[in-house]
């Protein structure tokens, strides 16, 4: 009983460990020639473009969802005209980073760990090895500064779109006309309650590509291992994401 | 002063956990020599490979290429000696998200010193032309066959004219006809480089066709090397055993166990 727990134990400090040297060496890799740039736009474009009605749509939904429970809610002490502020501080600060955070970690951290996983086991990744080129530089760079570039973009088109998602809401769907809905967001808000969501995307689109190329690359044991790698990929990113939502929430506040 | 022997292997041993895959291989490699080993599953032909090529590093011993010890060099210098092989893997390990052309020229793009567009069309239009498939270049690896494949990974391999060609098994699973045309472009290859091969496979009728030498692995170990006819001709029970492909005989259980 203590033995497995111990080992359990050691072998989760392991894999943590393992993970940050991973994580040190992609960053180390990043500074050093050669820029694989031609490989950058292709990740750029499959990332960040592919990925926008998927977050487009997220964002849309959240936005209106959130307008629909507050303006229920503040109705009932005739707050209504504190809506859109109360909608522009959450869907900036939190909710956009965080759930197009985590449908990006299903989109794209799964497709990186499923793709560098089946080229470890088909051996694909040796042979870029042999040719005498750096998987970290060639496979992780790429796929790490498009993922940390593309997601604060795509969340802050996000936070517009949810935005205006409330505006629709209030103004056509429930017809209980709201004058001077974005005047209102944007009185209320504050430059930094948008930078500090840039500020979690950023960390969550370095988590989702960390852990996602990490999955990837110590994939072993065939279609199994390509299948249980990716599953672990999507679920460690998910909780880094929300764990270290609330860390970097409290230093942010 | 005297050239050192091109590949040294001295002593070579590799554990994972408490499998002791490699237990002190020894082995000299001249140039332009073509080496065959032979062994059965398990007997630790692919992780010696990895060593030779530095993928994996020796627990214990060494392996030197051209006097250059692997376990000595720092990233630069690894990435500078393996320019000098040619690597084919088992099932091609073509890279499946380019197309045959880009596979071939991915090394020659990758080199320090550029060549010009010219010059890698050129190049890539030769290697096929020597495993014997022109025009196929446009082709993903999906739409190709499993000898077509093992081809076109020939031709990436030596796309840079390596001094050294390493074939992972490179007519397992292939049909008599394909193993010795593959035996016959494997020979063309080396002919035209004039490079060293070394084969690792257990298929005993390109072994013949393709060797100058013939080492027996067993049991993480070469048990017996010899010139080629001498090898097939030798009385060591563990060679015999497997050239004669008997169920009986002393290497019998270490292949079951595996």
């Amino acid at each position: 009983m203590l033995s497995a727990l111990g080992s359990q134990v050691l072998a989760f400090t392991e894999s943590a460990g393992k993970f940050s040297i991973f994580t040190a060496r992609a960053m180390a890799a990043v500074v050093r020639p050669p820029f694989e740039l031609r490989e950058l736009m292709k990740q750029l474009e499959r990332i960040g473009v592919a990925s926008f009605p998927v977050v487009a749509v997220t964002c849309l939904f959240t936005g209106m969802v959130f307008t629909l429970q507050t303006y229920d809610g503040f109705a009932r002490f005739q707050a209504e005209s504190y809506v859109p502020g109360i909608l522009g501080v959450a869907l900036l600060r939190e909710l956009a980073p965080v759930i197009g955070g985590l449908m990006m970690a299903g989109r794209v951290g799964s497709a990186m760990a499923a793709e560098l996983g089946t080229m470890r086991v088909t051996r694909q990744i040796d042979a870029m090895e042999v040719m005498a080129t750096d998987p970290l530089q060639y496979l992780v760079v790429p796929r790490l500064l498009a993922t940390v570039v593309m997601l604060p973009l795509l969340i802050a088109m996000g936070d517009l779109i949810g935005i205006w998602g409330g505006w629709y809401l209030i103004n056509v769907v429930m017809d209980a006309p709201l004058p001077g809905f974005f005047d209102r967001v944007f009185e209320f808000l504050e430059p930094f309650d948008f930078w500090s969501g840039m500020i979690k995307s950023l960390f969550f689109g370095l988590i989702i590509a960390t852990v996602g190329c990490y999955k990837g690359l110590t994939t072993r044991g065939g279609a199994e291992g390509v299948g249980t790698n990716t599953t672990n990929a999507v679920v460690y990113a998910s909780l880094g994401i929300l764990v270290s939502d609330f860390f970097l929430t409290r230093m942010l506040t | 002063m005297e050239e050192p022997t091109f590949v040294q292997v001295q002593d070579l041993h590799k554990s994972f956990g408490a499998n002791h895959v490699l237990r002190g291989v020894n082995l000299a490699v001249g140039r332009a020599e073509s080496l065959v080993i032979l062994g059965g599953s398990g007997a630790g032909k692919s992780v010696f490979l990895s060593h030779l090529i530095g993928l994996m590093q020796a627990d214990r011993g060494s392996v030197t290429i051209d006097g250059q010890n692997w376990a000595e060099l720092d990233r630069g210098q690894t990435y500078d000696l393996r320019t000098r092989f040619g690597m084919s893997f088992q099932e091609g390990a073509l890279f499946d998200s380019m197309t045959v052309y880009d596979n071939i020229a991915f090394p020659l793009r990758r080199q320090t010193s550029k060549m010009g567009k010219g010059e890698i069309k050129d190049r890539v239009a030769e290697c096929l032309e020597t495993v014997g498939m022109p025009g196929i270049a446009q082709l993903m690896p999906s739409e190709l066959s499993g000898g077509m494949r093992r081809r076109v990974g020939f031709a990436r391999a030596i796309a840079l004219k390596p001094e050294i060609l390493l074939f992972d098994e490179p007519t397992t699973g292939l049909d008599p006809i394909m193993t010795t045309v593959l035996g016959e472009v494997i020979i063309q290859m080396r002919e035209r480089l004039q490079a060293t091969t070394i084969t690792i496979t257990h298929d005993i009728s390109s072994a013949k066709m393709i060797a100058n030498r013939v080492a027996m692995m067993f049991k993480g170990e070469l048990v017996h090397q010899a010139p080629r006819d001498a090898f097939f001709n030798c009385d060591d029970p563990i060679v015999r055993q497997f050239v004669d492909g008997k169920s009986q005989g002393p290497a019998t259980e270490a292949l079951i166990k595996r």
